[in-house]
């Protein structure tokens, strides 16, 4: 009974790639364009090794990024202008030899890929380039900043309590004119 | 309505047994829904619920056992600080159960972690590994002989169609020739544009993922393909962009045969979990010691548990009886024990409070009787006290001896009369106490009283030149058997009594030779005046011869007569005096203000110009006495003449003092009168108050004897007695005071 107590508390560790120890946000692009930003950013410090033994044993590997787009305000609830999340979906083939990758967001077409390297399929799973919508009401310039993360999975405490495991949130500013 | 309530060890066999009951129910659900494999996961809401629900058990039990146990623990430390009883033996009884059952456990699970460590390295060895990485890989191999057939069936078709020439027959044999299961054109949107394909190829192995799959990744100058894991069958699909107008997509799908496919499957699956497992051997080694240490620290906790259950069953009826004895030791026989204990403890209680119920309506009757024997003899104390303070009130002196002749009792009477200060009970001797001749006599008195029981005799104590009469009673003690057990003596003084008889005697002899003397007086006196008038008739008429012989005549007739003549004066003075004093009149005792006395009377000699003077001493508060104020006042009067003539024997100068004062001990009053003159010798007190006893040359001695009558008559007392300083005093005790009328009166002198 103990055991089975120790697994539920340890089924999120199983598979974790991201926490405090490893995977980091590293720095993050942001392009103005006349009706977009692009945001590119990148995972660092990930264990390319422990990703490549979790799928050739079957395991799925999904990271969320999560994107907010905010603004400084005095109010705390008054801050977020938009957020966003883009999964990032792989998986391996073993007997073709084919990692398998799928992006899903809201508002844009799935996309699915096959990687018949691992190396392509790290990269595509551990970077990001996405564009965002401006604002049709620009704030002041130097105020507006995104945050950036990535949440490997969530699993739930007890199977009750959420809980993730996830990188710290990163932040930049955007200096759109 | 009562309710009847099971016994104890009923409610634990019942616990227990529901406890058991639930225990199996609760395996048989965990068995029936997760099975028993060793790692579970939850896979439905139903299992999530279970193992929650194992969880919080699990959990509550532990924190339960622990809570059960710090706080034994903790509870037993802080008795062993305060040194309370029995907690030494509670405590080592304790440890001792605990390592009885701590140490096997300790020992299982040290070998169950070498057991699982080994078995764990056993299970991914490197045999093991290498089967299935072969096996894998020749899986592998198959797959990509079957994909590399497919490409190079679409490189023949691209060779032999390069521009899209084909029409659906050169398609369909090339198909039978090249043994492809299908070949499809799609366009650029994923939509099929035509199709050859074998009967038994599904319909659905080209969905719309699969189409926007092959649409994301096509390539000009490159074959791709995926393994389509379809549920009939795996297929591998290769596409290529199809060269020709517009953006086409070639796609050719071998299917690969089942039981291949299940093969490989099989193998694939069983390769990534032993690779899954692998990767979490440390969690899945970490999770069997975890089982190993959780069971352990619950049998452990159980065990602990059921030692202290044990030692509980000890220590418990223990204590309460050690409690109990102490109890009883400090003589608390209340309380029976109180504590459910079994077996030959529970014996072993009930004994005890029977014990203590006996000793308890032991102490209750010996109290009791404690009680009552407190009583007598708080009773016989007041008796003896009673008796002690009646003994007190007689004038008569009382002592009791034992056999040894030791006093054991006496009253206070005893000392004034034996004059001795110093009597101690149980320790003085009767010959202590009296003469030594005296204490003879007193033996012979006590020796009389063994024949008759009570002896009575008179017995004279000589003090100094005093004597003192007693009649001496002697009553012998005896038991209820008969046995001498001592002797009561009682010294009554009859010293007054017989002063009081001698002064009746006195006072009847007075009358009697008042009587007689008085009656010749006057005969003898006429007689003597004829003889007189008739020598003085013959003288005068011549009748007798002028001769010296007459003329001696006449003057011895003359010297004779006046000596009769002056005899018989002093005898009826004498008969005088000798009368009043027989006739003292029966005192009228009326309320009598004695100060006022006292100022009428020296009132009386002030002025005369003697050189005695003589001062009052008057109390300012002086109630009332009952007396004569005539014969108190002849009292007074007398008491201060002789003051007075006493000083005047001296040549200094008088001083009489009159003094009255009040004592409320009694209560009494009193006066004296005192003189700074010669005293009184020792050897006159005695018979002072005696008739016919002066020590003036002209005094009949019948003064002190008045006032003596007189005052016997009142109840009163007088006493004289010589002052340090010269003189004497002599002190009157009037003991009918008039109570509750007190008048103030100013002192005077």
């Amino acid at each position: 009974m103990i055991a089975l107590l120790m697994i539920v508390l340890n089924l999120g560790n199983l598979f974790g790639l991201l926490g405090s120890e490893s995977g980091q946000v590293g720095e993050i692009a942001v392009e103005c364009r006349p009706d977009a930003i692009v945001v590119v950013c990148a995972v660092g410090d990930l264990d390319e090794g422990r990703l490549r033994q979790l799928l050739e044993s079957g395991e799925i590997v999904e990271f969320t990024y999560q994107i907010e787009h905010q603004v400084q305000r005095r109010m705390w609830f008054d801050v977020n202008l938009g957020e966003y999340q883009i999964q990032k979906i792989l998986s391996y083939n073993p007997l073709a030899r084919q990692y398998l990758a799928r992006r899903l967001a809201v508002d844009e077409a799935t996309e699915e890929r096959i990687f018949p390297d691992f190396h392509e399929a790290f990269y595509w799973l551990t970077s990001l380039q996405v564009r965002l919508p401006r604002l049709p009401d620009p704030e002041p310039a130097g105020r507006e900043y995104l945050r950036v993360r990535v949440v490997q999975q969530k699993s739930r405490f007890l199977l009750l309590i959420p809980r993730e495991m996830s990188t710290p949130w990163q932040k930049v500013a955007v200096k759109c004119p | 309505m009562s309710q009847k309530k099971l016994p104890r060890r009923y409610t634990t066999l019942l616990v227990i047994s529901v406890m058991i009951i639930l225990a199996l129910i609760l395996l048989f659900i965990i068995h029936y829904h997760l099975g028993s494999s060793g790692l579970v996961t939850p896979e439905f809401n139903l299992q999530a619920i279970i193992l929650i629900f194992l969880t919080l058990i699990d959990i509550l039990v532990i924190l339960t056992l622990i809570f059960v146990l710090s706080r034994y623990l903790v509870k037993t430390f802080f008795e062993k600080r305060t040194r309370r009883i029995f907690t030494g033996i509670k405590t080592k009884l304790t440890l001792a159960l605990m390592a009885l059952a701590i140490l096997p456990i300790a020992v299982f699970m040290f070998l169950s972690y070498e057991v699982i460590n080994e078995s764990v390295n056993q299970w991914f060895s490197a045999p093991a590994e290498e089967i299935l990485r072969q096996a894998e890989n020749l899986a592998q191999e198959y797959y990509e002989l079957v994909i590399e057939q497919t490409r190079r069936d679409m490189r023949q078709f691209l060779a032999d169609f390069p521009a899209g020439q084909a029409d659906a027959a050169a398609v369909r044999r090339f198909r039978d020739r090249s043994g492809s299961d299908a070949l499809m054109l799609l366009d650029d949107a994923g939509r099929l544009i035509w199709s050859e394909k074998a009967t038994a190829l599904p319909d659905d192995i080209l969905q719309l993922d699969n189409t926007r799959l092959i649409q994301q990744n096509v390539k000009a100058d490159e074959i791709s393909f995926y393994v389509e894991n379809h549920p009939e069958a795996d297929h591998v699909v290769c596409f290529v962009r199809y060269p020709g107008p517009g953006d086409r997509i070639l796609v050719c799908i071998r299917r690969i045969q089942g039981s291949v496919a299940y093969r490989a499957f099989v193998i694939t699956e069983a390769y990534q979990e032993y690779f899954q497992l692998k990767n979490q051997v440390e969690l899945i080694r970490l999770n069997y010691f975890i089982v190993v240490g959780a069971t352990g620290i619950i049998l452990m906790f159980a065990f602990v548990w059921f030692s202290l259950y044990i030692s509980k069953q000890i220590i418990v009826p223990v204590q309460a009886l050690l409690d109990g004895s102490q109890r009883v030791a400090a003589g608390d026989f209340s309380m029976p024990i109180r504590c459910d204990a079994r077996d030959e403890f529970d014996v072993l209680i009930g004994s005890f409070n029977q014990m203590m119920q006996e000793l308890q309506n032991n102490k209750s009757i010996i109290e009791e009787a404690s009680r009552r024997l407190k009583q007598v003899n708080a009773e016989l104390e007041n008796r003896n006290a009673f008796i002690h303070s009646v003994l007190n009130t007689v004038a008569a002196g009382v002592v009791s001896l034992n056999e040894d002749l030791v006093i054991t009792v006496y009253n206070d009477a005893v000392r004034h009369l034996l004059k001795q200060r110093h009597i101690q009970i149980n320790q003085t001797q009767l010959k202590d106490v009296v003469p030594r001749e005296k204490y003879f006599e007193l033996l012979r008195l006590l020796k009389e009283t063994e024949f008759y029981q009570r002896v009575s005799r008179e017995v004279i104590f000589r003090s100094g030149k005093r004597e003192m009469h007693f009649v001496v009673t002697a009553t012998l003690l005896q038991d209820y058997d008969g046995r001498r057990t001592g002797y009561v003596i009682v010294f009554d003084d009859v010293s007054d009594l017989i002063k009081t008889e001698k002064a009746a005697a006195w006072q009847e002899v007075a009358r009697r030779l008042a009587h007689e003397i008085k009656n010749p007086l006057t005969p003898i006196q006429l007689s003597m005046e004829r003889i007189r008038k008739q020598f003085k008739k013959m003288k005068d008429e011549d009748r007798l011869p002028n001769s010296s012989e007459v003329q001696q005549f006449e003057q011895l007739l003359a010297e004779s007569l006046e000596t009769t003549r002056a005899e018989t004066r002093t005898l009826k003075y004498l008969v005088e005096e000798f009368s009043r004093f027989a006739r003292l009149p029966v005192p009228t005792l009326r309320p009598t203000d004695l100060n006022t006395l006292v100022e009428d009377v020296v009132r009386g000699y002030a002025g005369e110009g003697n050189r005695t003077l003589v001062r009052m001493d008057l109390a300012g508060f002086l109630p009332e006495i009952y007396a004569d104020a005539e014969l108190i006042r002849r009292v007074i009067v007398n008491l201060v003449d002789n003051a007075i003539e006493a000083v005047q024997e001296k040549d200094t100068e008088g001083l009489v003092r009159v003094t009255t004062w009040y004592e409320e001990n009694g209560p009494r009053i009193l006066l004296a009168v005192e003189d700074n003159g010669r005293g009184i010798p020792e050897e006159m007190r005695e018979h002072l108050f005696l008739p016919y006893f002066s020590t003036k040359e002209t005094g009949m001695g019948l003064g002190l004897t008045f006032v003596k009558k007189i005052l016997d008559d009142h109840d009163a007392l007088i006493r004289a007695e010589n002052l340090n300083r010269g003189g004497c005093r002599f002190t009157v005790e009037f003991r009918k005071v008039r109570s509750g009328e007190h008048e103030i009166r100013p002192s005077g002198t």
